[in-house]
């Protein structure tokens, strides 16, 4: 492919991006809840649009297609059950959202740090989450660097991709923090999901013989790939392992977490969770498909990860469709590392360096911008030494970050949870994760993901047993969402 | 910082009465078993029931149903929402 197209396709994607970040700084007052959380204040369908942009990275329509191609259905379980675990939302979301409001919270954790009592559970957690959304966000740089230099036939060098996601990124988190994120991940996620839809309709119409066709293609010549185990990936540890974490991502993950800090109303988060939903599920179907159609049109692939850049860089897609499509898969890696940056911003101000007791809201608003780059250039600098470390990192998170399940589960649902059976569930559970992924150890064949939430549940239940809980704030904390929750409905 | 100001969100969404906490807590726990009980399946269904059946009408279209159920369920629980 020209190489100038690409840059063409980058450009209009660019400026795109630019002048709705721009506008939305429009009327934007100065704090620390204006910059991070959008004053609390955010519509209902920017909140759906920007957390699905935000959830959904590169991921999908590389390694999802990926797995699909090498695993076949099994892929589609995996995701569909991610997407099921956002029925912890309609449990957990409106508590965020009325603690966040009452006590002023910015972060989960520092959610957890006053609910438990203890600055510790705070610092620990952030640090925790540092440690494994850094890589994340450099896989997803990298993701790009790649891309564009696939599709430009190696024009494009890597390191220009990755310096034009930074770029955006951080611009994008700083013009007008939460506020230009979550428009400009409006914009993207409307570009992801058109994009792969219409993609995936021209080739399997155009290609495949429609539906139809293409569904009887798989069952005549790739028959094992419909069911599980299949052709082997999936069996059943293997999807239980990947699923386990991936099914708690909606309260453990904090770019997304601090999400439920946003909505403007309890009405506005009822239209985040519901599109969120219907566009996780076109999504996960639309990725899924384009993994089964590269599986027909390219069968003989020895890297499972390039389905998708193979198709589209093949006869089968022309080339408008493929910038397209890069566009596209540009737009989920960049709106999901902006979100990122802006929430480790945010957890390094108000949790690691505890600076909310300290400095005033606009030196805590320089702090943060400062601290976008510094994140961004580590990012980068991860980026370009390609490091297989990174990458286990990267794949770690999302166990990394299930360790603070217990804690969350028990800041609302159990009044004996204590600080220190936080802190020591958070630290073994994440001394489990870093072992046996760094190890590749599968105890009794049970993945890494289970093993660290029995370790993290387990020492939780243990250690609050034998030490003592904030009983004043728990019952304080709880009674209040009791009243609320009761007098609002929430379940 | 903890010293937000908490306003009451005046928006008034759905008038819909609120229930007694026990009529409540027991929505809850069905709620809560249901889907225990759909997402288990997820598990059970496709690993044992559909082993081996290589068809597009037999995992795929599981997970698909299974998927299209948490998500009904997720917005009928938060239909019971009320923004007073």
């Amino acid at each position: 492919m020209n190489p100038n197209y690409v840059y063409t396709a980058v450009i209009i994607y660019v400026l795109l991006g630019f002048f709705i970040a721009y506008k939305s700084r429009q009327g934007m007052k100065q704090g620390v809840i204006e910059y991070f959380l959008d004053n609390r204040s955010t519509g209902g369908i920017v909140s759906a649009l920007s957390y699905s942009a935000t959830t959904y990275s590169a991921f999908m329509m590389i390694g999802l297609a990926g797995f699909t191609y090498s695993g076949g259905v099994g892929a589609l379980g995996f995701e569909l059950v991610y997407l099921a675990g956002l029925s912890l939302v309609a449990f957990f979301g409106p508590r965020f959202w009325l603690v966040g409001k009452k006590y002023g919270y910015v972060t989960p954790y520092e959610m957890l740090g006053d609910r438990f009592q203890n600055k510790w559970v705070a610092i620990i957690s952030a640090g925790s989450a540092c440690i494994f959304l850094i890589p994340y966000l450099s896989v997803q740089l990298m993701g790009i660097g790649y891309l564009l230099n696939g599709l430009s036939g190696g024009q494009i060098p890597f390191i220009v991709g990755v310096l034009i996601a930074a770029l955006l990124a951080i611009s994008w988190a700083i013009i007008a923090g939460m506020r230009s994120v979550t428009w400009t991940d409006s914009l993207q996620s409307l570009i992801m999901i058109v994009v792969s839809v219409l993609i995936l309709f021209y080739v399997v119409y155009n290609h495949l013989g429609g539906f139809i066709s293409f569904f009887n293609e798989l069952e005549t010549n790739h028959a094992n790939f419909l069911s599980v185990p299949g052709p082997g990936f999936f069996n059943f540890q293997a999807f239980l392992g990947l699923t386990l974490p991936w099914f708690f991502f909606s309260i453990s993950n904090p770019q997304v977490s601090q999400r439920l800090f946003i909505p403007k109303s309890l009405k506005a988060m009822k239209t985040m969770i519901k599109g969120f939903l219907i566009f996780g599920l076109i999504y996960t179907l639309v990725s899924v498909l384009w993994g089964f159609s590269a599986k027909i049109l390219l069968p003989g692939l020895t890297q499972a990860d390039l389905a998708t850049p193979s198709l589209l860089g093949s006869q089968y897609v022309p080339t408008v469709l493929g910038l397209i499509a890069m566009v596209g898969i540009t737009a989920a890696a960049i709106s999901t590392v902006d979100s990122i940056m802006l929430t480790l911003s945010s957890l390094i101000v108000r949790d690691l360096m505890q600076s909310r007791d300290e400095y005033s809201d606009k030196k805590q608003l320089r702090i943060g911008k400062i601290v976008i780059f510094i994140i961004a250039l580590i990012g980068i600098i991860f980026a370009l030494q390609q490091l297989d470390l990174i990458a286990t990192l990267s794949v770690a998170s999302s166990v990394g970050l299930m360790v603070v399940v217990p804690t969350i589960f028990s800041a609302f649902f159990w009044k004996k949870g204590t600080a220190y059976g936080s802190l020591s569930s958070i630290v073994l559970g994440s001394i489990t994760a870093l072992y046996l992924q760094f190890t590749n150890l599968k105890p009794l064949g049970l993945w890494p993901g289970v093993w660290t939430l029995i370790i993290s549940v387990l020492t939780f239940i243990i250690v609050s047993y034998i030490t003592e809980a904030p009983k004043e704030k728990a019952e304080e904390f709880l009674g209040y969402l009791d009243q609320e929750l009761s007098d609002k409905n929430v379940l | 910082m903890h010293t937000g100001v908490y306003t009451p969100d005046k928006t008034l969404y759905k008038r819909s009465a609120s229930m007694d906490k026990h009529k409540l807590n027991k929505k809850r726990i069905l709620w809560v078993v249901w889907l225990l009980a759909l997402i288990i399946s997820a598990y059970f269904v496709p690993f044992v029931l559909l082993r081996d059946v290589n068809q597009v009408e037999a995992s795929f279209l599981y997970w698909t149903l299974f998927a299209v159920l948490a998500i009904i369920s997720t917005i009928k629980i938060t239909t019971y929402w009320s923004d007073k």
